[in-house]
């Protein structure tokens, strides 16, 4: 908490030119059904007030500075949302000491997943539950750490990898979820590690990622459960005016009190570029969330989507996004219908 | 004097029509450049020599900053500022570097394992823009006409 801390103070004494500053500013609204789209991006639980219209603000600010041992760069990024409240996903020095090698140490993403961050992208919500859903994105999110990272190019294809360690206690900012459940009490020990490798072929940009992330968690000193996230994903541009992409992540979790968990999500996308400033993806994901043991209940949380965004052609930076999203949960089916406005910078 | 006009305008669209051109920042500070071979691993500033205020970046420099690679300029590394993968401009300035438009914009993205720090501009005249107040930095438009803050790369 100390070195997040240092780390932020370090970046406000640093002139305001010599940083590097961009970020998002936008508003969301979603019109949905009288129970929303479960598993939507404005979804909550009963306890918390649905808000279907949710201004955000997305900054990420970055200074780097070379040292006789390599380049180091200070990156602090948060987000604000009236509905996801402000949070700090992102602060930390990274240290280039090798053109093929770092090291990161802070607050930190893990890097497990391909989901897209806030204003890029086609879509409002992604389609991907794990990337959306506030009890599944825990492998989108991030945690105080240190990562190892390398990268060289072999042949046609620039290969990425990362290792890295992460005590979730340590950022101060406390989980609200034990596995892929919601948090009914304070964490007692949250110790997680994750790998991944990512592998792009630089001459038509195909891309794969391979990524583990285990997690050990403990809640009010007894109740343990212990999650392994496998994430596979791939993306595959078969021509300049569309690609497709594909992923897969597996979810197993075992605790102490006779319950198991096991989930797949599985999503595919298609992106069409029909015309200059113009896209169009189409979406099809599928959740199964199976617990056995102590409760053998089975959901299946079907959903498509479809989204048009549009990218203004001037220097504003300005895009506006449309989405519809239809979801089957175990029969029960509702849709919602988004708009966003967004400002890049 | 139409006539001039017209030659000057055919000869833009040819130089427009087959090639991009790179453009860096047009600082004119004098620097000490990294003498930097294709096997080199050290990202940091070894010795160098100090070069007159015109300095260069190599195509071998470019492409290292458009993989993402450090690539030291004097005291500051080299920003590599691309325009969006759709753009024909992309297209065709990243086949030079043997790269295509797609895993160039798979390079910005942010949910990348290694920070890249690739910056994306929605337009030339903003990439240019960019360039001019964020130097050392290298960009690519279709012709070089004397933009404001950027000069030729090399």
């Amino acid at each position: 908490m100390q070195l997040i801390i240092t780390i932020l103070a370090a970046l406000l004494l640093v002139p305001a030119h010599a940083l590097d500053v961009t970020g998002t500013v936008g508003v969301d609204h979603w019109h949905t059904d009288a129970e929303p789209v479960r598993y939507l991006d404005n979804y909550r639980p009963l306890s918390e007030p649905y808000r279907p219209t949710s201004p955000w603000l997305s900054v990420s600010a970055s200074h780097g500075t070379p040292t006789p041992w390599g380049p180091l760069t200070a990156t602090v990024a948060g987000r604000f949302s009236r509905n996801g409240g402000g949070y700090l996903s992102r602060a930390d020095l990274d240290w280039r000491f090798n053109l093929h090698a770092g090291v990161r140490i802070g607050m930190l993403p893990y890097r497990v997943s391909t989901c897209r961050a806030p204003g890029e992208g086609p879509w409002i919500a992604e389609p991907s539950a794990v990337c959306r859903h506030h009890t599944l994105n825990a492998m989108a999110t991030g945690a105080a750490g240190v990562q190892l990272y390398g990268t060289a190019v072999a042949g046609a294809w620039l290969i990425d990898g990362l290792a890295g360690v992460y005590r979730p206690r340590v950022d101060g900012q406390s989980w609200r979820t034990f596995g892929p459940l919601l948090a009914t009490d304070g964490h007692t020990r949250d110790r997680r590690s994750g790998l991944s490798l990512n592998t792009l072929h630089l001459p038509t940009g195909v891309q794969l990622r391979a990524s583990l992330l285990r997690a050990d968690e403990q809640q009010s000193g007894r109740w343990n459960i212990n999650t392994h996230t496998v994430y596979v994903a791939a993306e595959a541009p078969l021509a300049p005016w569309l690609s497709l992409r594909a992923s897969v992540t597996d979810i197993t979790a075992d605790t102490n009190y006779g319950l198991r968990i096991a989930a797949r999500d599985t999503t595919t996308e298609t992106v069409l570029h029909p015309a200059p400033q113009h896209t169009l993806a189409v979406a099809w994901s599928q959740y199964r969330h199976d617990n056995h043991g102590l409760d053998n209940t089975h959901r299946i949380v079907q959903s498509t989507s479809i989204t048009w965004r549009w990218d203004a052609p001037t220097a504003l930076r300005l895009a506006l996004i449309g989405q519809l999203t239809t979801s089957s949960d175990n029969g029960q089916r509702g849709s919602a219908l988004g708009l966003r406005l967004q400002q890049s910078f | 004097m139409t006539r001039s006009l017209a030659a000057m305008c055919l000869m833009a669209c040819a130089a427009h029509a087959n090639a991009t051109v790179w453009l860096c920042s047009a600082d004119t500070s004098e620097r000490v450049v990294v003498s930097r071979a294709p096997d080199a691993t050290q990202a940091s500033a070894a010795e160098g020599r100090a070069l007159p205020r015109d300095w260069r970046v190599s195509n071998y420099d470019i492409r290292q900053a458009f993989l993402g690679y450090p690539v030291l300029i004097g005291r500051s590394w080299l920003l590599a500022v691309m325009l969006p993968p759709d753009d024909p401009l992309t297209r065709i300035a990243f086949v030079e570097l043997g790269i295509s438009a797609e895993a160039a914009a798979a390079l910005a993205r942010s949910s990348g394992l290694v920070d890249r720090g690739i910056r994306i501009a929605p337009n030339a005249a903003a990439a240019v823009a960019k360039v001019a107040r964020n130097a050392p930095a290298v960009t690519y438009d279709g012709i070089y006409y004397g933009q404001e803050g950027v000069r030729t790369c090399n």
